[in-house]
């Protein structure tokens, strides 16, 4: 089933194209990985489909609903959750603050829409934020930071997650570590969208990869196949990854 | 935890009933000069606190406190006569919570330096807005108020506001408008309207400025335009907030008691040169105590 569609979408800046005609859609239970050089639209892209500006043109449905040009707060309360490239927690909450209160004002009615039902503690544990539970979110370490976006991202019981390069700049222990995570997160019935820049990980753990280039679509398929797209080769890659 | 600092906790929470038991009852010993100092100060707590709810959690500092006070002094100039004054002071809540809806709708779109400079400006507008008028239609230059004492109508509002802002803080609202001012960009992605929040809150803020204003119009006997929307009023609540803390509903209280007394001292014993004094001591604070002056203090306890 189709739970995120995007038509035709478009978005200008001014004289700016950052997004053209770009179609995608994201199935139930999926990893999608979406990746393109710097300024290809990536972060565009989450910021149409979560209504932080409205697309110049084109349709999102989700669920089948239009939800084009909704309000960002409408559509987390739907069930689509995101994550930030620069995280922006509430710096002077603590934690648990943190997620406490996006889970007040995530979901509607305390459901969500998600299967997953955790409540903050076993967020906190899943994440590994268990002791830090009393620290000022402002004193965390990136690490944690990342982990934070994520668990306060989750505490709206999304259907649908979108996760802004939550492995920039981590080291590779930590990477595998989120690369887990987003698996296990699958398994429990979270659909996944993942901007990211480490290519060795986005291509273990997507199901799928949608390749933007210069506000453009130029590829759509399993990992595999993308890696080996000439266009993709050209704009991204560089040839010395697909010799590796 | 040990007992000796259970029963200073309990002191504590119990510190505003015990003051304002005291207060209630100090017209029966106190001096004027003194009940009239206590009446100036409780209305800058209550001005500082509900600048604080709106402003001080958000970060949208607004510099129009003074409009909303102002218009609360004119309701009373305008309806006291007619109307009971317990009335009166719902009526000027009634107006000035619309009236803000109205502004925030508008300069609640603007961020930053830009809404201090609208809100700022509408005070002054307001201000000769009703002074033009005055000049050139009714043709006359303020408004007399029947005088009543108002310390009693200060102490209960004040309190009034600082239980209020107590409970609102701890609503949806309250955590709504502190994610607001944590960082908007999150909050509205994680399901607060903050278009609505900001604008509710706004206007809460400045119906209890209002209600102030209403309040302490009876004070003064006459009134006009330059002392209602004097602009000491949108300027003294931002600074005794910042002076005291944000935070904490404890910031603005102490930041509104240790300024106003401040200048009142300065006032009576240097009385050409508190200005300069007053703005040396802030500038001395601000730079040595960036987050306030509770909140260093407050620091420690956590």
């Amino acid at each position: 089933m189709k739970l995120l569609e995007g038509k035709e979408i478009t978005k200008h800046f001014g004289g700016l194209v950052a997004l053209q005609n770009v179609d995608f859609d994201v199935h139930e239970g999926e990893i999608v990985g979406l990746i393109g050089p710097n300024g290809a639209g990536k972060t565009t892209l989450f910021n149409v489909i979560t209504g932080t500006f409205p697309s110049t043109s084109g349709t999102i449905k989700f669920e089948e609903k239009n939800i084009t040009g909704l309000k960002p707060y409408k559509i987390c309360k739907l069930g689509i959750a995101r994550t930030f490239q620069i995280p922006k927690p509430f710096p002077n909450m603590s934690v648990y603050e943190n997620i406490l209160a996006v889970s007040i004002f995530g979901c509607d009615k305390d459901k969500g829409t998600s299967n997953v039902k955790w409540d903050i503690n076993q967020i906190l544990e899943k994440f590994g934020l268990a002791d830090k539970r009393e620290t000022q979110a402002s004193n965390l370490a990136v690490f944690e930071l990342r982990m934070l976006e994520i668990a306060r991202a989750l505490a709206t019981k999304p259907r649908l997650l979108l996760l802004d390069e939550v492995m920039a700049g981590l080291n590779p222990k930590e990477t595998a570590q989120i690369t887990d995570i987003t698996r296990g997160l699958r398994d429990d019935g979270i659909t996944i969208l993942m901007i990211e820049h480490n290519m060795r990980a986005t291509m273990g753990v997507s199901d799928r990869v949608i390749v933007l280039d210069q506000g453009m679509k130029i590829a759509d398929g399993n990992p595999e196949k993308v890696c080996k797209d000439p266009q993709v080769v050209e704009a991204y890659l560089g040839e010395a990854y697909v010799e590796d | 935890m040990n007992l000796t600092n259970m029963k200073f906790s309990t002191l504590l929470k119990l510190s505003p009933i015990i003051i304002f038991i005291v207060l209630t009852f100090a017209p029966l010993f106190a001096k004027t000069y003194h009940l009239a100092l206590v009446t100036s100060v409780l209305c800058w707590i209550g001005l500082a606190v509900s600048w604080h709810f709106f402003s001080g959690t958000t970060k949208y500092i607004s510099l129009g406190s003074a409009a909303f006070f102002g218009v609360g002094v004119y309701i009373t100039a305008i309806f006291g006569k007619s109307l009971p004054f317990p009335v009166v002071l719902l009526l000027a809540a009634a107006i000035n919570f619309l009236f803000a809806l109205c502004v925030g709708l508008v300069t609640l779109r603007l961020k930053g330096i830009y809404f201090a400079i609208l809100t700022f400006g509408l005070a002054e507008l307001l201000n000769n807005a009703i002074l033009f008028w005055e000049m050139q239609v009714t043709g006359t230059r303020g408004r007399f108020v029947t005088p009543i004492d108002v310390y009693y109508p200060i102490l209960i509002i004040t309190f009034i506001i600082i239980l209020a802002v107590i409970i609102l803080r701890r609503t949806k609202l309250g955590l709504g408008l502190r994610m607001i001012g944590e960082s908007e960009d999150a909050a509205v992605h994680f399901g607060v309207n903050t278009t609505l929040y900001k604008v509710l809150g706004f206007a809460v803020s400045s119906m209890f400025m209002g209600l102030l204003g209403a309040a302490f119009s009876p004070r003064w006997g006459y009134i006009d335009s330059g002392m209602a929307f004097n602009p000491l009023y949108s300027f003294m609540p931002a600074i005794m907030t910042l002076f005291g803390g944000t935070g904490r509903i404890i910031g603005p209280v102490v930041g509104a008691i240790v300024i106003s007394l401040l200048e009142e001292y300065l006032l009576t014993t240097f009385k050409d040169y508190f200005m300069i004094i007053l703005g040396g001591i802030m500038i001395i604070v601000i730079l040595t105590l960036p987050e306030g002056m509770t909140g260093k203090l407050l620091k420690k306890n956590t």
